[in-house]
């Protein structure tokens, strides 16, 4: 009996043969896009998810979309970054999908519907400076606990300073969705900061 | 001249530099000569430069995506 390991196993990327029942197509993934986009998918993986473990794995699976056969990745259409951007911010979606299923909470908010929030700010209200590794605090914790669309956003613009466009193609929506979200969130975490300062 | 309300909803956008030159200079306008919006303005700039700052911070494990601290 032949073992079925070996023939099912799939080519590893680049040893696309003419003798391969499923050839690959060509994948911009070797090892000097790795090393160079690990890093950054690692950071934005690791802060939305805050499980070291999963960020790891989250990366990983990222990684292998590429060179899946169902790999949707065009290297006319953009590069290779926001690509897997895109495909970590659905993973991570995913896990919020799951999380959310399990925990049976609902703090998801997918309508950014307008601008009209206002954020109330009183400039008289006594305020007290605080450091920056208090300020970094409260704004992590505050990013945590924000909706998951503007968490994605401003870790996307903020934290990994991507620009606007490539940010949206990755998240899946339009820029305008992104501005209200970004705006959103912004003023949430603002709010977070001026109130540990009245602390 | 931009009323508050205004200046306020634009200035995230104001903040990335993302709206048209007219916009940016009604705005910069309108931060010169109001009494509130300076104070918003240096508030969410802030917050934004703390963001930027996140980025090589270690992150705090002993919170999960939604805020809550662990044991």
């Amino acid at each position: 009996m032949t073992g079925s390991l070996g023939t099912s196993r799939r080519p590893v990327p680049h040893q696309t043969s003419q003798e391969d029942p499923l050839p690959m197509p060509p994948t911009p993934l070797d090892a000097a896009t790795i090393r160079e986009l690990e890093p950054f998918l690692l950071r934005l993986a690791a802060r939305a998810v805050r499980d070291p473990v999963l960020a790891h794995d989250i990366v990983q699976a990222t990684f292998l979309s590429l060179i899946e056969p169902t790999s949707s990745y065009d290297a006319t259409r953009g590069m290779v970054r926001s690509y897997l951007a895109g495909v970590l911010m659905r993973k991570v979606a995913d896990h919020y999908r799951r999380q959310r299923r399990e925990r049976v909470t609902g703090d998801f908010d997918e309508t950014a519907d307008g601008l009209d929030e206002r954020v109330a700010f009183d400039p008289s209200r006594a305020m007290h400076p605080i450091d920056r590794s208090r300020a970094m605090s409260v704004i992590d914790h505050a990013l945590a606990r924000l909706p998951d669309q503007q968490r994605l956003v401003v870790l996307a613009c903020d934290v990994e300073q991507m620009d606007r466009a490539e940010a949206a193609s990755s998240l899946g929506i339009t820029e305008g969705n992104l501005r209200v979200l970004l705006h959103r969130a912004r003023h949430e975490l603002r709010k977070a900061l001026e109130d540990a300062k009245m602390r | 001249m931009l009323k508050c309300d205004e200046v306020e909803r634009m200035l995230s956008d104001y903040e990335d530099g993302a709206l048209p030159f007219s916009k940016m200079v009604a705005i910069r306008f309108h931060l010169m000569m109001c009494r509130r919006c300076p104070a918003l303005e240096r508030s969410l700039r802030e917050t934004i430069d703390v963001l930027r700052a996140l980025r090589d911070e270690p992150i705090n494990e002993g919170v999960d995506s939604e805020g809550n601290k662990g044991e």
